[in-house]
């Protein structure tokens, strides 16, 4: 029983495949027109589940399975063998030897296509129909012919004289020209010549998908200009069962296949003249085989623009280009906003992580291309760090010896892991004030932390640097204390990236993988030659400042962030001088940088290694039997969370100073859903009062009327932003649990609504429980280690 | 000719530009505190007075804690509370990121009223009471063990808690100091300290997550840090691998000097104390160096006190006369004494005048106002020439003063804090006879 039932999904996804959706509504609306010609639907029907069983026993990949990829022919075959062949038992036997070819030929081609990285579109389809167009006809003396003509009588056979009634009186509707013709097309796909079945097609792919109901239509509306000014009448312009042709090679280019943008829309209309062009020739070279053109001039054509796209040399470049879609999401806006969103938020994702070279909080004294003294042209991608107190000052006392420098013999770390590529540390540090041109950067470590990613470490303290050429380093190992020696005219530090392993290579702009930031409100560091008279005028009137800004920083700001639930932009800018966590920027002058300290019960909670499981109940009902959520890691070494009860995943990764969600695949209704937008971006370090913000996909939005306005839009305009923020619930302290508050707003037109708030309870380095309030609504879950 | 024996003098060498009458010596005049002027201070609130400075608290909180943070990724400081109880002073140092370290159940309350979340208050000392371990654990605090039977009393009051009470072990070790403090804590050398985690982790009621020393006070040995961190790195190590207990932080507790000469010293403290970054240099080393995982580097906590406050009180006093001794030294009564001025007992303090005197000097002895014959704040020290009337300030008072302290034959006065635009505020009020007397009760037949 459970066989069959587990059956029943994957029949039932090989319906919305036909137009690469699993979308199990739109499946059902397909099911339904697909028995406008009820022959046909069964014969569909059979044809789908004997593929989706063959496909099981054959051991054939599960999830492809399961979402109806190798099902889909079959189905298409079983249509159109209906539509081609009387029913009875001669039908049988083709639909069962139809629908095992089907898949054989769906597991080959699409094994043959895919390492290419194309799809196998309807090539199975089409070849398995003229298999037996051709076969059949001499082996079981059957000739192939419009069986349609007879299906009013099955009709009669089923439902009697009122069936064929409705039947007729649906037929006979006074459908306008253009909009039956379009009607008509779309309900081909499924073999019917009704533009009720038409309609229902359409009806579903709207419901399915706006981007891909906008393209058909602009597809159609493009055929149809080409039809006129060819000088077809429109109204007779095309044999309905060849009309979808057009639209469905502008959907697979427009809208599947590649990311939906202004320049895939116009790929795919730029495909319907071929497609009609491919269409004309096609059916002319095939006549004299007495073979129908099927599907095969969209999946040509498809596939040549396809492949056209893969084997460019600058893939996608640009803002607007033509992606080809990364990661099937089996709806164009699910595409969209996936790769939208994704695009920003896990640009770095694989990057080598770069961190500050130091340890405390030390200002940039001269950032990137900023007119900065010595950082010019060739070398302008550059960064200096120095200690400075509160008022701004690198130095205590008079500053006339190096060791008054707090920079002075400060451990300098590594960046990353690497190699030591050069070593130099003979050069003698300068008397204060005085720089060595002729040795510009003094004594200089370069690591080697990738091909072509080098860093450069500069102005050190001379015999300070304790590692040799060759040597290993990590992360954060000391490579040497910072000194003056080279171009310095007092202690600091120089830090690089290079694409070369030579002392004083140009630079290369490369972020930081995070630090904390904050803008100090006087840093001017004093010539190092200040009068001691002029020091004192100093210290009475600096701090007054600085001192401001630390006391209405830390504590306040809490209260105004959570005062002020709905106005999650703003905040972005009021606490612009507090401490501020930042990942892959890059240091500006003046800014006070430090590494962040992680917060070891999150970091704890949130690495979430392959194996481990959480067992997750209903705080409302503590003796129900938990969900299992386990998690696991993919071929290409992602890892997911993947819930047991629901089949329900959730993709995430990060590094040590975050955790984020990158996908969710599953039912919107699971548990795991709640985690995944309350989790969506958890930074691992905590700032009291900053407010951590992300943008999640447009996918989340549930608004339908606005959802749907923006679905049509997307590809060129983006109106709709759906913001996710956290922060903490109290400022962290160093017990047991901690208490993260996200919430998710949708902003559109200035305007931001709450959609959700959720609270996330950590203790003892273990996620404990969630609470999410939705619209009135409150899910409560727990976590605990499951037993056993 | 043999010559006859002289015993040996030591004289002080005073360096510096000569002026008219041969070189210069003794303090230069202060006549400004962080650009207020004394006499104003005394003028607004009378002398003696105590005046701290916020400016300089913050700078050497942000000295303390840049020193160490520079050179290990985790630091942490605690205020210790006994050295100086005034909340403004308290609270300044939890605006900068302190925690609190207490030792009695009455700091630990007022740890709580500063505003000090519960688990970011180190509960210390040698004598804690039931009632103390029952709030501590209530309000989450870390308590640091002391001593076994304190182990077991607290083990009685964990029993039945929801949840475990987070303790620490302050450990004492030899880090090659004389006189080696092993009256606080369980001794690592002889193995008390591990048998007490084995049974602080065993009795699963308490969960283990510091270690704690402090190796002395005073300490001009940075390489002593060195070792004590090593020690204690290795110990916590110890507890991960046969106890499987991550230790959390090591807090090497506090003790290191300021810049205050002690009495009987030949050169000033300012040339002789390490510098700070020596002892952080010797303590973050120690503890790169000990084998910690990256991600598993315990946090470093330290309770700074002095080296935290000393520098930032000062305290105005005023000339009451001057007198001549029996053996002719010259005598000079001030208006404040050791009850005040309790470091006076261990420190030779740098006083200066309020106001600039000619270059003239002569050694005179210090006396405070009390009818005491300890009350002596200088045995001997260069001052020029006071009258009546003329003030003087004394530096670096910071520490302890504040807290040890004794309304002993006269009153405590105001304390003012100098805030960072300059402006004075009473951070405490001179006491009056009714403050004195409002604990007091009169038995009806003494009436």
């Amino acid at each position: 029983m459970t066989a069959i039932t587990s059956l029943f999904r994957p029949i039932l996804r090989t319906y919305a495949m036909l137009f690469f959706s699993q979308h199990l509504g739109f499946a059902g609306v397909l099911l339904l027109g697909s028995f406008a010609h009820p022959a046909a639907g069964l014969a569909g029907l059979a044809s789908a589940a004997l593929a989706v069983a063959g496909a099981r026993l054959g051991g054939f990949n599960r999830a492809w399975t399961d979402t109806g990829a190798y099902s889909f022919n079959a189905l298409l075959t079983g249509l159109a063998l209906a539509t081609f062949y009387p029913p009875g038992w001669a039908l049988a036997g083709l639909v069962v030897v139809g629908a095992g070819v089907a898949l054989l030929l769906s597991v080959a081609l699409g094994g043959w296509l895919g390492g290419r990285g194309l799809p196998a579109l309807s090539l199975p389809f089409v070849a398995t129909t003229w298999l037996l167009m051709l076969g059949g006809a001499p082996l079981l003396h059957l000739p192939a012919g419009e069986a349609s003509v007879y299906w009013l009588n099955d009709a009669y056979a089923l439902g009697g004289p009122r069936l064929v009634a409705l039947a007729q009186w649906v037929g006979s509707w006074p459908w306008p020209p253009l909009l039956a013709s379009y009607l008509r097309a779309l309900g081909s796909v499924l073999f019917q010549d009704s533009a009720a079945a038409g309609l229902l097609v359409a009806l579903g792919l709207l419901w399915h998908s706006r981007i891909a109901f906008t393209l058909s239509v602009l597809a159609f509306a493009t055929a149809v200009g080409l039809a006129w000014l060819n000088g077809t009448v429109p109204g007779s312009f095309s044999d309905y069962t060849l009309g979808a042709n057009y639209l469905m090679a502008a959907l697979a280019v427009g809208s599947v296949f590649v990311i939906p943008s202004a320049a895939s829309y116009g790929w795919a209309l730029a495909s319907v003249p071929v497609t009609v062009l491919a269409l004309a020739a096609l059916s002319a070279g095939l006549a004299g085989l007495g073979l129908p053109p099927l599907s095969l001039p969209y999946c040509a054509v498809a596939l040549l623009f396809l492949y056209v796209l893969l084997l460019r040399e600058r893939p996608g470049a640009g803002a607007g280009g033509l992606v080809l879609t990364p990661i099937q999401r089996y709806s164009p806006e699910r595409n969209l906003y996936a790769y939208s969103t994704d695009r920003t938020r896990l640009a770095h994702q694989g990057a080598v992580a770069l961190t500050l070279p130091f340890l405390g909080a030390w200002t940039c004294t001269q950032g990137y291309a900023d007119g900065g003294p010595t950082h010019l042209g060739d070398w302008s991608a550059a960064l200096d760090f120095a200690l400075a107190d509160a008022d701004g000052r690198t130095y205590q006392g008079l500053g006339l010896h190096l060791s008054d420098y707090y920079a002075y013999n400060k451990p300098v770390l590594a960046p990353a892991d690497g190699v030591v590529e050069e070593v130099i540390q003979h050069i003698d540090d300068n008397a204060i004030g005085e720089v060595n041109l002729a040795q510009n950067w003094g004594n200089t470590v370069v690591l080697r932390h990738a091909p072509g990613l080098f860093t450069q470490l500069s102005h050190l303290r001379a015999h300070s640097v304790p590692v040799r050429v060759g040597d290993q380093v990590r992360r954060g190992d000391i490579i040497g204390t910072c000194g003056s020696s080279g171009r310095s005219p007092e202690p600091h530090l120089h830090f690089q990236v290079q694409a070369t392993p030579y002392v004083g290579s140009r630079t290369l702009p490369y972020p930081l993988a995070y630090f904390v930031a904050e803008k100090a409100a006087a840093t001017a560091s004093l010539p190092p030659t200040t009068t001691a008279a002029a020091q004192k005028q100093e210290r009475f009137q600096l701090p007054a400042i600085s001192s401001l800004a630390r006391k209405t920083s830390a504590p306040k700001r809490m209260s105004e962030v959570s005062d002020a639930p709905s106005e999650t932009l703003d905040t972005l800018s009021r606490t612009a001088a507090a401490p501020r966590l930042r990942h892959f920027a890059v240091p500006v002058a003046g800014e006070t940088v430090r590494p962040p300290a992680f917060h070891r019960t999150l970091s704890q909670a949130l690495r979430l290694p392959p194996g481990y499981a959480l067992a997750v109940r209903e705080a409302a009902a503590p003796g129900a039997p938990a969900q299992r959520w386990e998690v696991f890691t993919d071929a290409y070494n992602l890892r997911y969370l993947r819930c047991q009860a629901t089949g329900a995943v959730l993709y995430f990764g990060g590094d040590e100073s975050v955790f984020y969600c990158t996908a969710y695949y599953g039912d919107e209704s699971a548990w795991l859903y709640q985690l995944y937008l309350a989790a969506y971006r958890v930074p691992l370090a905590l700032l009291p009062g900053q407010t951590h913000h992300d943008e999640l996909p447009l996918s989340v939005v549930r608004q339908p009327a606005l959802a749907w306005a923006q679905d049509v839009l997307a590809p060129f305009y983006r109106f709709v932003r759906p913001v996710f923020s956290l922060e903490t619930a109290a400022p962290p302290a160093a017990g047991r649990a901690v208490v993260l508050r996200s919430r998710v707003a949708v902003a559109w037109f200035g305007r931001v609504r709450e959609t959700q708030t959720a609270e996330l309870t950590f203790r003892d380095g273990a996620l404990t429980g969630l609470r999410v309030r939705r619209a009135g609504q409150q899910l409560s879950l727990t976590f605990s280690l499951p037993t056993g | 000719m043999k010559l006859p024996y002289e015993r040996p003098t030591l004289r002080k060498l005073t360096g510096g530009l000569p002026g008219k009458h041969g070189p210069r010596a003794g303090a230069p005049a202060v006549e400004t505190l962080d650009g207020v002027r004394v006499e104003a201070l005394v003028a607004q609130f009378g002398s003696p007075l105590f005046v701290l400075s916020e400016r300089q608290l913050r700078r050497s909180y942000q000295a303390v804690q840049q020193a160490f943070a520079t050179r290990y990724p985790l630091v942490q400081l605690a205020w210790s509370y006994k050295t100086n109880y005034l909340n403004a002073v308290c609270r300044t140092f939890h605006q900068e990121g302190a925690w609190a370290e207490v030792v009695s159940g009455m700091e630990l309350e007022k740890a709580l009223l500063n505003g000090v979340p519960g688990p970011h208050i180190l509960f210390n000392g040698p004598g804690k009471r039931h009632p103390d371990l029952v709030r501590a654990c209530a309000v989450d605090a870390v308590i640091h063990l002391d001593n076994a039977d304190e182990l077991h009393l607290l083990l009685a009051v964990a029993d039945g808690r929801a949840q475990r009470p987070r303790v620490a072990l302050r450990v004492n070790l030899d880090a090659g100091l004389q006189p080696a403090w092993d009256r606080f804590g369980f001794n690592l050398e002889n193995g008390e300290a591990w048998q007490a985690l084995a049974r602080v982790v065993a009795s699963g009621r308490l969960e283990l997550v510091g270690l704690h020393c402090h190796i002395g006070t005073y300490v001009l040995q940075p390489a002593a840090y060195a070792t004590a961190a090593a020690k204690l790195a290795a110990l916590a190590r110890r507890c991960q691998r046969e106890l499987h207990t991550l230790v959390q932080y090591l807090d090497l507790g506090g003790g290191f000097p300021s810049t205050n000469t002690l009495k009987g010293a030949y050169l000033p403290a300012s040339d002789t104390v390490p510098a700070l970054d020596e002892y952080a240099e010797a303590i973050a080393g120690a503890l790169l160096a000990a084998g910690f995982a990256p991600d598993e580097r315990p946090l470093l906590v330290l309770e700074a006190g002095r080296a935290l406050v000393d520098d930032a009180g000062s305290l105005i006093g005023t000339v009451l006369a001057n007198k001549r001794l029996a053996d002719g030294r010259r005598a000079t009564i001030l208006d404040f004494g050791v009850n005040l001025l309790f470091t006076s007992f261990w420190y030779d303090h740098h006083i200066s005048p309020a106001r600039a005197f000619s270059d003239h000097t002569e050694p005179t002895v210090l006396y405070g106002p009390l009818c005491m014959n300890i009350d002596q704040l200088r045995a001997s020290i260069a001052l020029p020439l006071l009258a009546p009337g003329d003030q003087v300030v004394v530096h670096k008072v910071g520490a302890y003063n504040m807290s040890q302290w004794q309304q002993f034959i006269n009153l405590r006065p105001n304390v003012v804090l100098l805030d960072q635009a300059g402006a004075a505020h009473v951070i405490r009020a001179a006491e009056t006879l009714a403050y004195l007397q409002q604990l007091e009760h009169v038995p009806d037949h003494l009436r």
